[in-house]
């Protein structure tokens, strides 16, 4: 059975989709760690699916109107032709890479729509993912979810569909403030649906700098905030690299880029590593 | 050893250290501390160097790689009698690899053949790379040559990946719906 993540957290910029298209590629390519990974992009900006698939690949899944996350969302929509249903929920997952070692990155893209699904959302709506996620987790080692940086009934369905939440932080005033915020929501998610197995693995500072006392003086409000909540901060933090966004728009990740410094790579090696340890990968 | 001979090993460690990355130097660090290992490597390095200086008429690594183009060449013959379309395939991303549409760097080109089951490239330039990974690709099926080259000429597309083809795809979408589309 997969290990389950959500990246989460209510204030957006904080590199959510490149820390999850960062981990996808190190699990499944990185060392020995061959693991099939299922990269699902919850959020309407649909930045996961462009770090992975570039503009053609993207344009392609529309024009063949293959199934995205928006259509997960929408099955049981009553529709002038009928209710909208997606046949087989294997079709949503598009296969990104195959290694010949049998590791994988898979993807299920989103869309812009997905932002009209919020809308007006109908009742259970919210369960549609973790559904279709129980039908293929047996297939993957891992599951990322790249949550939007709003709370809304994408931000229950990825808390239905996870085993762990994962929170980057980015250490700055503004961003910290998202911590509060998803707090608050977490609770709201257990007044409504009770006890669930889902699970902290922590807080990351992504890209960290370590030298700035603005910086210190974040890390220190997020560590005491972490405190009160019980809640785990990663020791390795994901220091700030110009290799990160050079390698989304490259389509790669930071070990695959031929300009990135090796402590850095090795500095997200750590982290990630520290990761897997804490979720039980 | 001196203290400046410390310094100049040093130096040389950290630029091989900076081209390498850490992962060799642990797993060496390992072996060396195998005073056995560290034997057999000076014996093999002294044997190498007299066989060196044995040698009348140096072989050019151009002249090599001339041999090595020859035997792709004969490789890709004999593919093209049993499986045309893999040979008109394969010679496609000989030519891709050589003006460097395709994989343009060292790295790519490695971690292309470890994703793909192909033999490790151990060529340590670009250029001595091309004819070993050819040579691997030999064995992969024709449906995985095509897309592999399908893959790559959209990432080399000029536009595929800039602010402007994202601004299209997102632009074009105004006013339509989804299920408009279906």
């Amino acid at each position: 059975m997969a290990v389950k993540v959500s990246l989460i957290n209510m204030k957006g910029g904080v590199g959510k989709s490149t820390l999850t298209i960062n981990l996808a590629w190190h699990f499944a390519a990185y060392g020995n760690w061959d693991k099939k990974v299922l990269v699902v992009d919850l959020d309407p900006q649909f930045n996961s699916s462009q770090y992975l698939l570039g503009v053609k690949d993207y344009e392609a899944i529309l024009k063949a109107n293959k199934p995205t996350v928006w259509d997960i969302f929408e099955q049981g929509t009553r529709t002038p032709s009928g209710k909208a249903t997606i046949a087989d929920p294997r079709s949503a997952i598009h296969k990104y890479q195959n290694f010949s070692d049998g590791s994988c990155i898979h993807l299920i893209p989103s869309r812009l729509e997905l932002a009209l699904s919020l809308k007006s959302p109908r009742q259970n709506q919210e369960r549609h993912l973790s559904r279709l996620i129980k039908q293929v987790e047996g297939d993957y080692d891992l599951i990322l979810i790249d949550c939007a940086p709003t709370e809304s009934m994408l931000t229950t369905a990825a808390y239905l569909s996870s085993d762990w939440l994962l929170v980057p932080v980015k250490p700055e005033y503004l961003s910290t403030i998202g911590l509060p915020l998803l707090v608050n929501s977490m609770q709201d998610f257990e007044d409504d649906y009770g006890t669930s197995n889902l699970r902290l693995a922590g807080v990351v500072f992504n890209a960290a700098s370590e030298y700035l006392p603005e910086e210190a003086l974040a890390k220190n409000t997020v560590r005491k905030i972490a405190k009160q909540n019980k809640w785990h901060v990663f020791e390795n933090e994901v220091e700030y690299s110009r290799s990160y966004p050079k390698g989304a728009r490259e389509g790669q990740p930071i070990f695959r880029t031929t300009y990135s410094r090796w402590n850095k790579v090795a500095n997200f090696e750590r982290f990630a590593n520290d990761f897997a340890g804490r979720v039980g990968l | 050893m001196s203290k400046s001979r410390y310094m100049d090993l040093f130096v040389d460690i950290a630029r091989l250290l900076k081209k390498y990355g850490p992962e060799p130097f642990e797993e060496l660090a390992g072996q060396i501390r195998d005073g056995r290992f560290l034997n057999d490597l000076l014996i093999l390095v002294e044997t190498s160097a007299i066989a060196g200086r044995r040698r009348t008429r140096p072989v050019g690594g151009k002249q090599k790689d001339q041999r090595e183009s020859k035997g792709l060449g004969k490789l890709l013959k004999q593919c093209e009698d049993q499986d045309p379309d893999k040979a008109r395939a394969l010679q496609k991303v000989y030519e891709s690899l050589l003006s460097k549409r395709l994989l343009p760097t060292l790295r790519q080109i490695r971690d292309f053949a470890k994703d793909n089951g192909l033999p490790p490239i151990k060529a340590t330039s670009r250029d001595k790379a091309i004819v070993p990974l050819v040579r691997g690709m030999i064995s992969m099926p024709f449906e995985q040559i095509v897309s592999v080259l399908e893959r790559d000429s959209h990432f080399e597309e000029k536009g595929d990946r800039t602010l402007e083809g994202w601004t299209n795809v997102i632009l074009s979408r105004r006013g339509r719906g989804p299920r408009e589309e279906k």
